[in-house]
């Protein structure tokens, strides 16, 4: 790099090779921060407890450092971040083993609403205000306090309602109305590539996925996406942006 | 349970680049001050030419120690002890009093480099 400095007088010629440092860091530094998000796993695209929202807001400061400061070598950028991640897996690893200490980081949930009266003691503990309280109800649909049952403050901060049962809606149960199917549909076809992992738990194989594009006049090649579920149910959507084909299966399933 | 062993793979790996990258540094500072005592020898024998040669040499071997460190520390302070080094060959040729000052001033910057590569409490805090 000196030599290639060196080596080019002018000063556009400099200011280009700066620019492309700057480039290349960010690109290093958006790949390292892609990673660490993927090894903290599916619980930091959720909602965040406070170690998490610590880590996140340190990472995304962290990885700028290098790309506005040429003078800080990468590895002096990196090394902050991937510590960081590395310590908030390993917590959360050993959060679960311990309770106590998961108790002592995240905190414990908190009833602030039991049997439909305010505990005012909680309210004041988590430093919520009445605004904060309805703010936070009518986050979850509700308007009337008078509706709510049970209401949580969980250790993120959002607030989960129970309703009275009076004012829930009826379920299929409550009004004996048979039903027949669980489990959501999954896609089969994405972009004209099976996807087997999901044929399998469903009983299903390529060959099956054949046979019903067939009796519409389809390849696999043709479908842009296709979802099926255990009852043998199918929505097809081809390349060409026709109408979606939907295939009743007729399987029974589960009250049935 | 893998996503816990690639974490502890990471943290040793991390620590051993600090921990190489501590006696790398560690070490060149110590032969740069073992240079700059023999050339502040030869320099209070009148030995300008014995100086000389070592002044050159030591810059040289900065020169190869500096490509890699520029990857470990900041350039910054790499470059504090650029400008020093650069000095001191064409002073002690032309036989310059102050030789012997920046002489002292890179030996200051050096064991201040070694020091904050080193985890002490004071360089941690």
């Amino acid at each position: 790099m000196q030599l290639l400095w060196d080596n080019i007088p002018s000063k556009k010629g400099r200011e280009l090779i700066i620019l492309s440092i700057v480039l290349i860091r960010s690109l290093i530094l958006y790949i390292l921060v892609i990673i660490s998000v993927r090894l903290m796993g599916k619980r930091q695209l959720g909602e965040l407890q406070p170690s998490e929202l610590v880590i996140t807001i340190l990472v995304s400061n962290i990885a700028t450092l290098p790309i506005e400061n040429l003078d800080i070598p990468l590895i002096v950028g990196m090394t902050p971040i991937l510590s960081l991640v590395c310590f908030e897996v390993i917590v959360s690893w050993i959060n679960l083993r311990f309770p106590k200490l998961r108790r002592a980081i995240s905190g414990t949930p908190k009833i602030i609403i039991r049997g439909g009266k305010i505990d005012e003691n909680v309210l004041k503990e988590l430093r919520f205000s009445v605004d904060d309280l309805m703010m936070a109800l009518r986050g979850s649909d509700i308007f009337n306090i008078e509706d709510v049952q049970y209401a949580i403050v969980e250790t993120t901060g959002s607030l989960s309602v129970m309703k009275k049962q009076s004012i829930e809606s009826p379920t299929r149960d409550d009004l004996n109305i048979r039903y027949r199917n669980n489990d959501p549909p999954q896609v089969v076809i994405s972009d004209g590539e099976v996807i087997s992992k999901a044929l399998k738990p469903m009983g299903y194989d390529t060959e099956y996925l054949v046979r019903i594009l067939k009796e519409q006049n389809l390849r696999i090649s043709d479908v842009f996406i296709m979802t099926s579920d255990s009852c043998g149910n199918c929505y097809i959507a081809d390349k060409k942006g026709s109408a979606p084909i939907i295939v009743n299966g007729g399987k029974q399933n589960d009250k049935d | 349970m893998t996503r816990i062993k690639i974490c502890f793979a990471i943290l040793a790996s991390l620590i051993g680049i600090s921990i190489f990258s501590g006696i790398m540094v560690a070490g060149q500072c110590r032969k740069l001050s073992e240079d700059i005592s023999s050339i502040s020898e030869s320099l209070s024998l009148g030995k300008t030419a014995d100086a000389s040669e070592l002044a050159e040499h030591m810059k040289n071997e900065w020169k190869c120690f500096r490509s890699k460190a520029t990857l470990l520390i900041n350039n910054s302070r790499l470059t504090e002890i650029d400008i020093v080094i650069n000095r001191i060959p064409p002073m002690i040729n032309s036989s310059c009093d102050e030789a012997s000052a920046e002489l002292a001033e890179l030996a200051a910057m050096t064991e201040h480099l070694k020091k904050s590569e080193i985890p002490f409490l004071s360089s941690i805090f």
